[in-house]
């Protein structure tokens, strides 16, 4: 589990983020660990629509740029779905999902804080790089247009 | 993939930043034939488009994502031309003379080769004049550093702007991401220049993974790339270093040791009115906590240092539920955050595992409690200076809005992860020294030709910011070498 943290998935698609959805969007993970990212960005960002969106760009980061870490972001991913007693993480509601993300957050156990940690700083750092939940922040944006 | 390269040249330097740069242009101004390699990306002021995602992952080692094995604290890296000059906050901080005599006394290096206070004190202008260093001028200073000046003051603390390496600079705040303006004088806009004039070759996207040495001279082999030379320059940092050195079988044990991150933690307020700290100069004023430079303890204490990031930045930094996360973000223009800089004692180590490093480290309970004190001192100086609320970005944080609430500082629980620590200037790894990896002549010890040249190489923590201790380190080498 060490060096997660590193996998914490800064969203790196640049250019192409937002995605076009096409056939040609590369991919790192399986269906049922899709299924457990978008849990999580809509945990991490109570969300539902945003996690969606989210997890693709994460999934096309781990696929190029972040191959290399995508082996252990696809562990916290597997920890997170299967690391807990009662149903798998992907099949919580919203409102159970966010609540779990944040006890995990606060746990006495230090890997449930570090994939928390990892799993809500990829999430919220690739949403709040998109141009569209700017206005929300008054953020006035780049200079560069 | 780049197209494989391989030549012959004298010498071979790896790594652009701020020591492989600076060793690179002595060493070609000497006459030297040199290769100047560099895993990034070649980038300048054209690439830099001031959007937080894009920008991390072209600029910065693991798109901004490396961090310590156990995910507390991220490690800031450049990975590009000019390394994490390109990135940094352009600040300029000479190494105390009294840095200088406690490695003297406690890591011996009394005996370093004729090298005086004074040279040191010299090389150190000299890297500053390459960098078009000054102070910045209290016009300079923007809204948050001021607010943290401005609060400072009326609680009796002293502070200074601080010096820095931009010229023409037109507050657009981007310095994290690479500057548009060409106004920081990273060494892709200094030395790396000078490099090139004097007949160096550059070759970027060329990741180097073993040196080879011996009595003819090296090899060094990577991606795409091999080059053959007489010597070798090692300038990939104190993360990267240990790894490449590690993975050639050289350097003992030693090697990766005794690492400082020097970890710093963040204070973010919210006044009632605009701050925008996402423009004018990030970090532009530094509030003098009870930093202590002595020659039995080297450098200690702590200070607090105005800083700024963008939306995704900012809202990745704060651990809270999203429910209490978005107002704040509501209030993104009004938000003021410092970073308190306490320098470490050296407790943590890298090791190299299937291709890449994992970054061990626990801070001290020495190191924690002053980091509350400097998380309190920075509370104090933004309530002071008017803020409605101050948090401390930790899962557990409440606001805080009196001095009464400071209190509650005491009893954040700081475990692993729960507070977003960020650490930009890591040193160690390679120490110099006799009991160190690295000889007093820059040689790694068992070898002839293999130096090392960053800030792998210091014993304990050399300064606040380590770009100018870094560049005065190159600097001192070429004058060893004749350069």
């Amino acid at each position: 589990m060490t060096g997660l943290l590193a996998t914490a998935g800064w969203q790196v698609w640049g250019k192409a983020a937002g995605g076009s959805g096409s056939g040609q969007v590369p991919r790192a993970f399986s269906p049922w660990q899709m299924a457990t990212l978008e849990r999580a960005c809509a945990a991490s960002l109570e969300d539902a629509d945003a996690a969606v969106v989210t997890a693709r760009e994460l999934d096309a980061h781990f696929a190029t740029t972040g191959a290399e870490v995508a082996p252990d972001f696809a562990l916290a991913l597997a920890v997170m779905e299967f690391g807990h007693a009662g149903r798998r993480f992907s099949r919580l509601s919203l409102d159970e999902a966010a609540e779990t993300l944040d006890a995990w957050a606060r746990s006495k156990v230090g890997v449930r804080r570090q994939i928390a940690k990892a799993l809500r700083d990829a999430a919220r750092f690739t949403w709040f790089g998109r141009e569209e939940t700017w206005a929300a922040l008054d953020y006035d944006g780049p200079w560069i247009r | 993939m780049s197209n494989p390269r391989s030549g012959r040249f004298e010498d071979v330097v790896i790594g652009s930043g701020a020591g492989g740069a600076v060793i690179a242009a002595r060493l070609a101004e000497a006459g030297r034939s040199v290769v100047l390699l560099e895993e990034g990306p070649r980038v300048g002021r054209a690439d830099f488009n001031q959007r937080e995602g894009a920008m991390y992952s072209l600029l910065y080692r693991d798109a901004g994502g490396q961090a310590t094995a156990d995910g507390a604290i991220s490690v800031m890296q450049g990975r590009c031309l000019g390394g994490s000059t390109t990135i940094n906050m352009g600040d300029v901080v000479p190494m105390e003379t009294a840095v200088l005599q406690h490695w003297r006394h406690h890591f011996g290096w009394s005996d370093w080769g004729g090298i005086t206070d004074d040279d040191v004190h010299r090389a150190a202008q000299r890297a500053k004049t390459d960098i078009g260093a000054s102070r910045i001028t209290d016009a300079e200073v923007n809204t948050n550093n001021g607010l943290l000046r401005d609060g400072a003051k009326k609680l009796g603390i002293a502070g200074q702007p601080l010096e820095h390496n931009r010229t023409g600079c037109v507050g657009s705040g981007y310095c994290l991401i690479g500057c548009a303006y060409d106004a920081k004088k990273g060494t892709h806009l200094s030395y790396v220049p000078r490099f090139e004039a004097a007949g160096g070759e550059v070759w970027c996207d060329a990741r180097v993974d073993r040196v080879e040495h011996g009595a003819a001279g090296v090899v060094v082999s990577g991606v795409a790339v091999r080059v053959e030379a007489e010597r070798v320059f090692v300038c990939a940092g104190t993360i990267h270093t240990p790894g490449i050195l590690e993975r050639s079988g050289l350097g003992g044990g030693q090697v990766g040791r005794n690492l400082s991150l020097q970890p710093q933690g963040p204070v973010l307020a919210v006044f009632p009115h605009k701050v925008d700290l996402h423009r004018g100069i990030p970090q532009s004023f530094g509030v003098d906590g009870p930093l202590e430079v002595s020659v039995e303890r080297g450098l200690g204490g702590f200070t607090i240092e105005g800083v700024a990031g963008g939306p995704a930045m900012t809202a990745s930094l704060v651990p809270l539920p999203m429910r209490e996360l978005k107002p704040l973000l509501g209030l993104y223009r009004q938000s003021a955050a410092a970073l308190c800089l306490v320098p470490d004692r050296p407790s943590g180590r890298v090791v190299w595992s299937k291709g890449r490093p994992k970054i061990h480290y626990a801070p001290t309970a020495e190191y924690t409690a002053r980091l509350r004190e400097a998380l309190k001192m920075g509370a104090r100086c933004y309530l002071e200076a008017g803020a409605s609320a101050v948090r401390i970005p930790v899962v557990h944080g409440k606001e805080i809005r009196s001095e009464k609430d400071i209190a509650s500082i005491d009893d954040l629980p700081l475990r692993s992860c729960d507070l977003s620590m960020i650490s930009a200037h890591p040193q160690g790894t390679c120490r110099m020294g006799p009991d160190g990896a690295v000889g007093m002549d820059f040689k790694l010890k068992g070898t002839d030709n293999v130096y090392v040249c960053d800030a792998s190489l210091f014993p304990t923590t050399s300064s606040t910011h380590t770009m100018v201790p870094v560049m005065t380190m190159a600097h001192l080498l070429a004058g060893q070498l004749g350069a």
